[in-house]
């Protein structure tokens, strides 16, 4: 009964423990569970009235025994209430701990006063020095295994035996961090939610402890949001310098000496691959419900080599036909203001400029009327976004200008010469088509084919009133990387552009698209990279009659196509629609998934993309039938154990004759 | 040496003529089984594979909690009950040598108790055909799993030097794993503080963790080692009390 008691009084400390340490400082009554509280309110009433009741010479042993019981519980519940103190230190000495630490120390008092001679005789007896310096010795034997625990904790080397080295770095990340020569400071947010929570912040804090062991210029730091008040609150002052938010489940990379900041959100670390949301082409039965693909080591090579430089990126926006940037009056065009405030999403690139800023490229723009030299030589990256794009195309037409052949050989000129684009080419309509037909022709010497008459669609559409009358307007359509492309992910996941890699099983939202194929062209390789479904058909732009879909030819359409000299080096992205990376839609329903597609794809042209891909999980996939699993149980539940219980009884009878 | 290896042959021969050993064996290996065959490796509607021993084996890891102590109780602490601890005390063997003989014993017991299951990565290679399941993490996770069974048994040993009675032995011991275990977990996910540092540490399945998926650290090796060496020292340290007493 003794030790029952202790047992229980024992087991119940953690979750003393535990429960104060999960809510605000309260009295013991309240935050224990109940069961708890009753129990270890009941123990002290025993253990105190056994003591004290206890007092005839008959009960003497009974007595000397729950004495020992007593004061051994007395110290536990000090080392408790300590504990409780230590590891909450925002609650301090509150009034729970000190009835808990109080009452400990009445039953370690009142056991020893009780039985003080008994007490006296055994530590004078004569076997009393064994047991001291047994007792010595375990101490010094804890401290000794506690003091390895921390060097072991510093020092220390491991080995991967995964096949594919999951867990060790890549060279190209071993690489960058030797050649480092910056201090770098890593911090982690995690809040552990959920099983996807969990994943990311072993995986993530698992490959930052590599990047802490090659260089000692990087220092990792972890900090629990709702803990740590006062390092939270000075991250976030100096995220907020920077207009960068303070994110949970986010990691931080600072550098004190360049003044830069990086912070990789959780969606750009770990994907979470549901099959029931793939098509069912793109996710065969073998797949697993749930996946998750962790992105961490690129993404956090690209945030370490932008944190550790001083050099910045240039992108330029094309301007002067009708491209995004100069629709909101930049270059002093006359917008009628409720022209503007009616489409100002449609637009709005703030969050595109917004997201290329916090990754340090410095944003221009130009203009090839009055680029007398053609295209500078420090743009790093062109970006051609909407030219005549039918919305905006649709109410100051007049204001634009066309694309000209000397402006699309100014722009062939600078790719010939090592330089990298981005194009987004709107479906833009019969009427306007030839407004953008040199720059067309000119990505076809590439080996990009755009249809810029129609646009995909799949079944949704809604009707809108515009100018030309009411017009049927595409609704979002969600596309995957990943669908309808053959063997997903069997040969993994390397087999995907750069731009797209991460994104695989995430929905990009794609509005009234143009198609984009891929066609030859000698010394380019083509890409494609975006895909529509099976039930994509094609409708003519601004269109006011809806045809009948079931008549249409419905088929996967590209609507991206990355285009790369034989050599690898990049020369293009073209995508077929520019409303995807406008205010509405480059971060769709909190989901910032075709943003994080334009700063890959402008990593990737600017050859800042590190190229490294993740190594998943191997997953060895069979086929099976029910009578192989028949077997396998049958062996596994039933021959196995059964071998051994024979065994047994072969003995034991054995040994009874 | 050599009266530590006859012990430890005797300790292990006692250990298989005595039916809760094998009652034991065969409970953890049909446990071990029903997780093979029904968790997440096959599935008759989908009829695919799956290469996923990381969990079976740290299911394995969790069972060991409590099944070292069931096999570790009757050690010492029958000894004591019976009295032929007196005999034991009185032979020309040193207090080292005798908790030594009991640890080696049971943890070769649990190491046989192990062995049946290396047919479930066989199977597995068997039926996945030519894409075979990655041998690392199983070696490395069995390489684990030995280490955990040495501290285990030691942890067990030490407990029943300390009491008389086999129930209260495996209980305790029983009890100790748990706490153990609970440390780890309760610190899992609270990154920051040493105080969730130092509780993490302690955790004896969080430092398996790394071996199911594949990595051998150093970190985990010391632990177990230093823990298994902590609780050998003193169980010698109550023997050596109990010889004086």
């Amino acid at each position: 009964m003794c030790l029952v008691l202790a047992a229980a009084a024992i087991a119940l400390g953690p979750i003393y423990i535990l429960s104060e340490l999960g809510s605000a400082s309260k009295s013991i009554l309240e935050t224990s569970t109940a069961a708890s509280r009753e129990i270890l309110a009941l123990i002290h009433v025993v253990f105190i009235g056994l003591i004290i009741g206890l007092s005839t010479d008959g009960m003497k042993k009974i007595r000397s025994r729950m004495t020992g019981f007593a004061i051994v519980f007395g110290f536990w519940e000090l080392i408790v209430a300590s504990a409780a103190v230590a590891l909450k230190p925002s609650a301090g000495v509150a009034p729970p701990n000190m009835i808990l630490g109080a009452m400990g120390l009445l039953l370690v008092m009142g056991g020893i006063a009780l039985n003080f001679d008994s007490i006296m005789r055994k530590v004078t007896g004569p076997k009393t020095p064994i047991a001291s310096i047994f007792a010595v010795a375990t101490i010094a034997g804890v401290a000794c295994f506690a003091m390895i625990g921390v060097l072991n904790a510093r020092y220390y080397a491991r080995v991967d035996y995964t096949h594919a080295g999951r867990y060790s770095l890549r060279p190209e990340t071993i690489e960058l961090l030797e050649n480092v020569d910056k201090r770098i400071k890593i911090t982690t947010l995690f809040m552990v939610r959920n099983v996807a929570d969990d994943t990311l912040r072993r995986e993530a804090s698992d490959i930052l402890e590599e990047f802490a062991r090659t260089t000692s210029l990087v220092d990792v730091k972890h900090i629990d949001l709702r803990r740590d008040v006062k390092a939270t609150a000075e991250l976030a002052q100096r995220l907020a310098q920077q207009d960068v938010k303070l994110e949970e489940n986010s990691v931080v990379f600072e550098s004190p000496d360049t003044g830069r900041i990086i912070k990789v959100s959780a969606h750009e670390m770990l994907q979470v691959v549901r099959r029931d949301t793939l098509p069912t082409e793109a996710a065969p039965k073998a797949r697993p419900a749930e996946e998750y693909k962790f992105f961490g080591e690129n993404a956090f090579h690209q945030a370490l080599s932008l944190v550790s430089s001083t050099e910045r990126t240039k992108v330029y926006f094309l301007i002067g036909h009708g491209e995004q940037p100069a629709t909101i009056g930049e270059q002093g065009q006359q917008i009628p203001p409720e022209v503007y405030q009616k489409f100002s999403n449609a637009l709005n690139i703030d969050y595109l400029r917004q997201g290329l800023q916090l990754r340090y490229h410095t944003i221009d723009t130009i203009d090839l009327d009055n680029a007398e030299n053609g295209i500078p030589d420090d743009c790093d990256v062109l970006v051609v976004l909407g030219p005549w794009m039918p919305y905006a195309a649709m109410y100051w037409e007049k204001e634009y200008k066309p694309f000209t052949s000397a402006h699309a050989q100014m722009i062939k000129q600078y790719l010939d010469r090592g330089g990298r684009a981005l194009f987004v080419i709107d479906a833009v309509g019969e009427q306007n088509r030839r407004r953008i037909q040199p720059l067309t022709s000119m990505l076809g010497e590439y080996g990009v084919n755009i249809i810029d008459t129609h646009i995909i669609l799949d079944e949704i559409m809604e009707p809108q009133r515009t100018p030309y009358g009411v017009v049927m307007v595409p609704r979002p359509m969600d596309i995957y990387p990943a669908q309808f492309k053959q063997n997903y992910d069997q040969k993994g996941v390397q087999e995907y552009h750069p731009a797209i890699r991460s994104l695989v099983a995430s929905a990009l939202t794609m509005v009234a698209s143009s198609e984009v194929r891929p066609v030859r062209a000698p010394g380019y390789r083509q890409t494609p990279i975006l895909f529509s479904t099976d039930r994509a058909w094609l409708l003519q732009v601004l269109a006011q009659e809806i045809p009948d879909p079931e008549t249409q030819e419905r088929r996967v359409r590209s609507m991206a196509v990355a285009v790369e000299r034989e050599n690898g080096e990049p020369v293009m992205i073209v995508t077929g629609s520019s409303l995807m990376f406008a205010q509405p839609y480059i971060r769709f329903e909190n989901m910032a998934v075709n943003d994080e597609y334009a700063q890959k794809a402008i990593a990737w042209l600017a050859g800042s993309d590190s190229g490294i891909t993740p190594r998943l999980a191997e997953q060895a996939y069979g086929n099976t039938n029910g009578g192989t699993i028949a077997a396998i149980r049958f062996l596994s539940i039933l021959v196995i154990p059964s071998i051994f219980i024979l065994a047994g009884a072969v003995i034991w009878f054995g040994r009874r004759d | 040496m050599s009266k530590v290896s006859i012990l430890v042959r005797r300790e292990l021969a006692s250990f298989f003529v005595s039916p809760i050993a094998y009652v034991v064996l065969a409970v953890f290996l049909l446990l071990a089984g029903l997780e093979f065959s029904f968790g997440a490796f096959f599935s008759e509607s989908e009829q695919f594979v799956r290469n996923g021993m990381a969990l079976l084996l740290y299911k394995m890891s969790i069972m060991l909690l409590f099944v070292a102590p069931l096999l570790t109780m009757r050690v010492l602490s029958e000894e004591i009950n019976t009295g032929t601890i007196e005999t034991l005390m009185t032979a020309p063997i040193s207090n080292t040598a005798v908790v030594l003989s009991k640890f080696f014993g049971s943890w070769l017991f649990i190491i046989v108790m192990l062995l049946p299951t290396l047919a479930f990565p066989l199977i597995l290679n068997f039926v996945a055909g030519s894409s075979a399941p990655d041998a690392g993490p199983i070696i490395s996770g069995y390489f684990g799993l030995l280490l955990l069974a040495m501290a285990v048994s030691a942890v067990g040993v030490c407990i029943s030097a300390c009491v008389r009675s086999q129930i209260t032995a495996a209980v305790a011991s029983a009890l100790v794993l748990t706490m153990l275990w609970w440390a780890g977990n309760a610190a899992a996910g609270k990154t920051a503080g040493s105080m969730w540092q130092a509780m993490q540490y302690l955790g004896i399945i969080y430092h398996y963790d790394s071996f199911a998926r594949g990595l051998i650290d150093t970190r985990d090796v010391v632990y177990y080692v230093t823990l298994t060496a902590l609780a050998l020292f003193s169980g010698v340290g109550v023997v050596a009390v109990r010889r004086w007493r």
